[in-house]
Parts: structure tokens; C-alpha cells; sequence
């Protein structure tokens, strides 16, 4: 009788686990949606960005290293995500930590990011805002308010994250 | 067979799974270790001495400081909360709970907030190298969401390279504090490629 168990909870598992396909991982929401801590920047041509110059706007800001390997894995998609999202109004942004344009420059030859990098070199802005480890990227509403936030790359092309932040536009 | 022999038979998969899951690069022959249970994750990965020393060196530290660092056993960690629902309970790691095991003595690990501290007092590591060491390794206190929240960095172990230790780690699901032994982590051998 043991042994019949054990066989049927060993195949109810074993089917639990094959069609169990593993989603891709979304966005976290924000608890009470906090206002984002304001900033400006310079991007790699020396222009300065300010987060409330985008007020009315969805932005996405990104935080990241050259030298972080899941920061690389994911920036082809954002690439791919700003060549969608750009044409509907939302904003990218990739902060830089601590590097200088010397470090940048060569490295976006070997991943290229059409939206603007800004430089943090000091790391000043990166401990106002609440991030724990790289990368780690932030969805604003058009009211500056921190609503979702994703630790860790993501495949930000994904369809249904697509929706999350075209979610917000529609507000 | 007997039936004692078709209870082992399915038991053995299932220990498996609870324990740990250490596996060689054949490219590099480095070491890592897996471990989960729940929605818990663990993933840490041998470094040599040499790449650690190679990373900071490349972002300003002194020399004798990028050694003395590459040396104190210096492991990639990965720390990940599998939960696939949002009902699932964030995950909360504090690296101040974990311990190790070694020579007969248990001690907590030396964080990134102790460097940091003898660097600021000593100013032997200029500002922006300490700010890629910031970033660069697993922050001491982290609450990972489910639906996909992963963190990686550096864990520094204090440990001279080819040491064998036992890592005691800690993880808070919600509000139920979890923990387990890692038995027989090797600390990177000091080899030069």
C-alpha cells in the first residue's frame, strides 16, 4: 500500500514538474509608490539630464556596470524595449555606477544602448535611490512616482513586461 | 526487489534535491555550489585569487590592497526567491546570521561595511575604487521579492585560498526563519594561469 503511494505521489510529481514551465520574471510593485528622488546628470556627450525634465512622462531607469554580467545579459533587450517604447512616449535612462567615459565608450561597441547613459562616477545618486545590488531598474509613473522595480536583469522585450509599463501611459 | 530497496530507490532522489548540488566547470575547473529549499536559492561560485585580484586591480585599487583581498577567499554569489506568485513570502537574507566553520572554531563572515570602514579610516583604497567594491559584492541585508528577484555579488570569507569550510546560512521566508549547513566548501586554490 506504501509503495502504491509513494509510486502516484512520484508521478503526480514528476508531471507536476515537466509542465511546470518557469515564467519569466516580471516587475515588483512598489509599496505606496514612493516619489523618486530627483537627479541630474550628465549623459556620454556631456548633456545633463534631470529626472523631473520627463514629469508627464513614463521613465525607466536603469542601474549598471560594465563589469556586472547579469547588467550585460539584459541590455540587448532593453535596447529592443526603447526601440518599441520610444515611438509611445516613455523615457529610458541607464545610470551608470562609478565608471568613467573611458570604460563606457569601448564597452558600447560590444553592446550598443541607444537610449542615454548618464554617469553617477561618484556614486551619489545611486545611495539616494533605493538600490540594494546591479542592476537593479525602476518604472516612474508620469507623476514621479516609483511604482514598479526589478531586481535583477529581466528580458524587458518580454511582451507582458511590455504591458506593465504600457499600463501606465494609459493612466 | 525488496521492498526496503523500492522505498530507497525513491527516497534517494528526493535527498537529492534537498541537499546541495556541487558541480566543476570542466572549461575552468572551478567549484560551485547550489542549494535551494522553498523558494530559497543559493548559488556560490569559486573565484581565483587571480580574477579577484585581476577585477580590482582594473578599477583603482593599490596593488597591495587588491592582493591582500584576492587571498581572503573570495567566492561569486548568487542569492534568487524562486516563488512564482506574488503571494509568495519576500525573502530575506542578513549575512550577519551566517556563519563558518573552520579549524574547529565558528565565526561570523567579515562584511563589506568592515572594509569599507578600514578603508575610509586608512584611505589605503581611493574613493572610486571603493565604490565598484560597493557594488560589486552581495549586500549584507536584502529582501528579495518572488516573481523573478535575484541579487548576485562577491562574499568574502577571510579564509586563505584551498581552505575547506562549512557555511552556516540563514534565510527569513516571511516571517519563519530557515537554515542549513553547507558542508565542505573549498575556498580557491591560489594558481596562476
Amino acid at each position: 500500500m506504501l509503495l502504491r503511494l509513494l509510486l502516484i505521489i512520484t508521478f503526480v510529481g514528476t508531471v507536476g514538474m515537466a509542465t511546470a514551465e518557469p515564467k519569466p520574471a516580471l516587475l515588483t510593485p512598489l509599496p505606496g509608490a514612493p516619489l523618486a528622488r530627483n537627479f541630474d546628470l550628465p549623459d556620454m556627450d556631456g548633456k545633463r539630464h534631470k529626472l523631473s525634465d520627463y514629469r508627464g512622462r513614463v521613465v525607466i531607469v536603469n542601474f549598471w556596470a560594465t563589469w556586472c554580467p547579469p547588467c550585460r545579459k539584459e541590455l540587448p533587450s532593453m535596447n529592443r524595449a526603447w526601440s518599441r517604447l520610444q515611438k509611445e512616449g516613455v523615457m529610458m535612462l541607464a545610470v551608470n555606477v562609478g565608471e568613467s567615459e573611458d570604460v563606457i565608450f569601448p564597452f558600447m561597441a560590444d553592446y550598443p544602448i541607444d537610449f542615454p547613459v548618464l554617469l553617477d562616477q561618484d556614486g551619489e545618486i545611486i545611495q539616494r535611490w533605493p538600490v540594494r545590488g546591479l542592476p537593479t531598474t525602476f518604472v516612474v509613473d508620469p507623476d514621479g512616482r516609483l511604482v514598479y522595480q526589478a531586481l535583477g536583469g529581466r528580458e524587458w522585450d518580454d511582451p507582458r513586461l511590455l504591458g506593465l509599463v504600457r499600463g501606465l501611459l494609459k493612466q | 526487489m525488496r521492498p526496503g530497496g523500492w522505498l530507497l530507490l525513491f527516497l534517494l532522489p528526493a535527498l537529492a534535491v534537498a541537499g546541495i548540488d556541487r558541480r566543476v566547470d570542466p572549461r575552468t575547473g572551478l567549484v560551485s555550489w547550489k542549494y535551494d529549499r522553498g523558494a530559497f536559492e543559493l548559488e556560490i561560485v569559486q573565484r581565483l585569487p587571480d580574477q579577484t585580484r585581476a577585477f580590482f586591480l582594473a578599477r583603482g585599487f593599490p596593488p597591495a590592497e587588491a592582493d591582500r583581498l584576492a587571498v581572503h577567499c573570495v567566492m561569486q554569489t548568487i542569492v534568487r526567491n524562486t516563488g512564482r506568485s506574488g503571494e509568495a513570502p519576500p525573502i530575506r537574507v542578513n549575512l550577519r546570521e551566517w556563519r563558518i566553520r573552520h579549524g574547529g572554531t565558528i565565526r561570523p563572515l567579515r562584511h563589506k561595511e568592515a572594509w569599507l570602514a578600514e578603508w575610509e579610516k586608512s584611505d589605503a583604497v581611493p574613493p572610486p575604487a571603493r565604490i565598484a567594491f560597493r557594488w560589486s559584492t552581495l549586500p549584507t541585508v536584502q529582501v528579495y521579492t518572488p516573481r523573478g528577484d535575484y541579487n548576485w555579488g562577491m562574499t568574502i570569507y577571510d579564509l586563505p585560498p584551498g581552505s575547506l569550510f562549512d557555511l552556516y546560512v540563514v534565510w527569513h521566508a516571511g516571517k519563519h526563519r530557515q537554515a542549513a549547513w553547507l558542508r565542505g566548501i573549498e575556498c580557491a586554490p591560489d594558481r596562476h594561469e
